[in-house]
């Protein structure tokens, strides 16, 4: 059964499907600033010990202020950090998609905005609700489960480090290779500098040779010798 | 009448085996409630935080002696590896334990907040060096898997009732049922709609198909294998639903409250034209013919399926 909202917008909620319906293309162009309790409320469920959004807030309207609209490269390594940081949720009640779906629709999408510029309304209608790491997922869920699954620990270095390239970040986020921590440690370690080519050819590669080999049983270290000498494999083929 | 089966599966260029034994021992809840098993389903239930699942994989040494070449033969530098994986909390780990004799024992400790829905269970033995030099016809690098067991599912979750679909969907061994006539035993799914909620459930003994019809995933092949596999089973449910429904409402009226609900959707599909009042005395007249109002079921219902969509994601994935 659904629980009522108390306090709307002070809160973490989450935003059922059927708030689908206020994901349009006046909100995602900014016509339209920001859905209206009335519009949202019929949409919206409480959960339970719901964090407190301001400290959230805080740090969003810091990265926007520090930041130029649509520069990737600066917004995401900061937003990532932020947000997790100021929700440290469990990966049980991050893996509700309504969770990250009401903070872009209904709480601040002036964030989406903020990241990306509306090109194309199917791309962007998917930057507020669709699930996942890839590039076109929600903007926050997408930030936090990288941010996750690349930090080590209390260190967001690896996040950074993984979120300094676009290209990088999507060749490793759009593989469920990457639900194995060793190996994104590795891939922060081993191909932040690579061009991107050698980046998808490494990966595709590495990939390859996981269809006979669980990456489960292979740890950080393994990982980082198998991905070196598949850069180095990669640079050659590239360089002739 | 025959059957197909279609099934995709990957060769691997070197001696393989399919059928390692993988047996959970024992599963026990921090709070030491006792939990469900049905075939190779676990259900943890509500309200624990941690549990300890202890388990047993065996390879004969027979077997073992065929997976590698033959100046391994005398002490296979194998082990067992144990995966566990959630899709939907995106979890990923494994732990390797080694043999002694054939067998290998160990446990793995899992937490509930860091699981969600159903997370899958695997046994796999893996290489632990390479061989010395090469032979053609064996895995030879560290880590290369040449056996594999039958998933586990543990059950995280249970199931929420599909609002879409009127029943619960669930997994459970029909090889352990003996409601179930031997000889469907092997089926793949049965509906049990004589409930308050109908259950439809889903033969866990066929775990590789278990696993990919329990996957939460949106993208790629598997996930659009999932749909269309739905996809052929609800086609085959909602008839029986309706069936079901209009026998009672014909009969004696609604026997379960989902009856009201699956017949209001049918009738208006089957009879848009017809008033709302008269739909359901024609539809008893029509019970007299049940082929032609099967029929006009599975035309009512196709219109309504996503069946020719995902079947051209598939190929489009594939």
């Amino acid at each position: 059964m659904n629980r009522p909202l108390e306090r709307p917008g002070r809160v973490l909620a989450r935003l059922a499907a059927s708030g689908r319906r206020l994901v349009t293309a006046e909100l995602s162009s900014g016509a339209l600033e920001r859905w209206s309790p009335d519009a949202y409320r019929d949409h919206v469920e409480a959960i339970e010990h719901a964090p407190d959004l301001a400290p959230l807030d805080a740090a969003l309207d810091g990265v926007i202020a520090t930041t130029t609209p649509f520069d990737a490269t600066a917004i995401d390594a900061e937003l990532a950090c932020a947000l997790h940081r100021a929700l440290p949720l469990s990966r049980r009640i991050a893996a509700d998609w309504g969770l990250w779906r009401y903070l872009a629709v209904v709480h601040r999408p002036d964030v989406v905005r903020h990241r990306w510029e509306l090109r194309s309304w199917t791309t962007m209608r998917d930057r507020f609700w669709r699930g996942g790491t890839r590039p076109d997922s929600n903007v926050f869920g997408r930030l936090w489960w990288i941010a996750e699954l690349s930090r080590r620990g209390d260190d967001f270095g690896p996040v950074r480090r993984l979120l300094a390239s676009q290209s990088l970040a999507n060749a490793v986020f759009v593989r469920r290779l990457s639900d194995h921590a060793p190996f994104v440690q590795a891939c922060a370690r081993v191909l932040t500098d690579q061009p991107s080519v050698v980046v998808e050819r490494v990966l595709a590669r590495f990939n390859m040779l996981c269809s006979t080999m669980p990456v489960e049983g292979r740890g950080e270290e393994q990982i980082v010798d198998a991905l070196e000498k598949l850069v180095e494999e990669a640079a050659v083929a590239w360089s002739t | 009448m025959s059957t197909t089966t279609t099934r995709r599966d990957r060769f691997l260029p070197y001696a393989y085996h399919r059928a390692l034994e993988f047996e959970i021992d024992a599963c026990t809840r921090d709070d030491a409630t006792s939990i469900e098993q049905d075939g190779r389903v676990l259900r943890l239930g509500d309200a624990w935080r941690s549990a300890e699942l202890s388990f047993t994989a065996r390879l004969p040494v027979g077997t073992r002696a065929k997976l590698v070449p033959a100046p391994d033969r005398d002490s296979p530098p194998l082990a067992v590896l144990v995966t566990l994986r959630c899709e939907t909390t995106r979890v990923r780990r494994g732990q390797v334990f080694a043999f002694t004799d054939e067998t290998a024992t160990g446990a793995m400790r899992i937490r509930r907040d860091e699981l969600a829905g159903t997370a899958e269970l695997m046994a796999w033995v893996v290489r632990t060096k390479p061989t010395a030099r090469r032979h053609a016809g064996y895995a030879q690098g560290a880590g290369l898997r040449v056996a594999q067991s039958p998933a586990w599912l543990v059950e995280i979750d249970r199931p929420a009732p599909s609002g879409a679909h009127g029943f619960e969907v669930l997994f459970k061994s029909f090889a352990s049922d003996p409601a179930i006539p031997a000889r469907e035993r092997g089926n793949l799914y049965r509906l049990d709609s004589a409930q308050v909620v109908p259950v439809l459930w889903l033969n866990a003994d066929h775990t590789e198909v278990a696993a990919m019809l329990a996957t939460e995933g949106t993208r790629g092949a598997r996930a659009r294998l999932r749909d269309v596999t739905f996809e052929r089973i609800l086609a085959a449910v909602r008839v029986q639903l309706v069936l079901r429904a209009a026998a009672h409402a014909a009969a004696d009226g609604p026997v379960y409250p989902w009856e009201t609900l699956v017949l209001d959707d049918a009738l208006e599909r089957l009879y848009p034209a017809v008033a709302t009042t008269a739909r359901l005395a024609r539809m008893r007249d029509e019970l007299a013919d049940p082929a032609e109002l099967v029929a006009r079921l599975d035309d009512v219902f196709q219109a309504q399926e996503r069946t020719a969509e995902v079947l051209r994601k598939l190929l489009e994935d594939s």
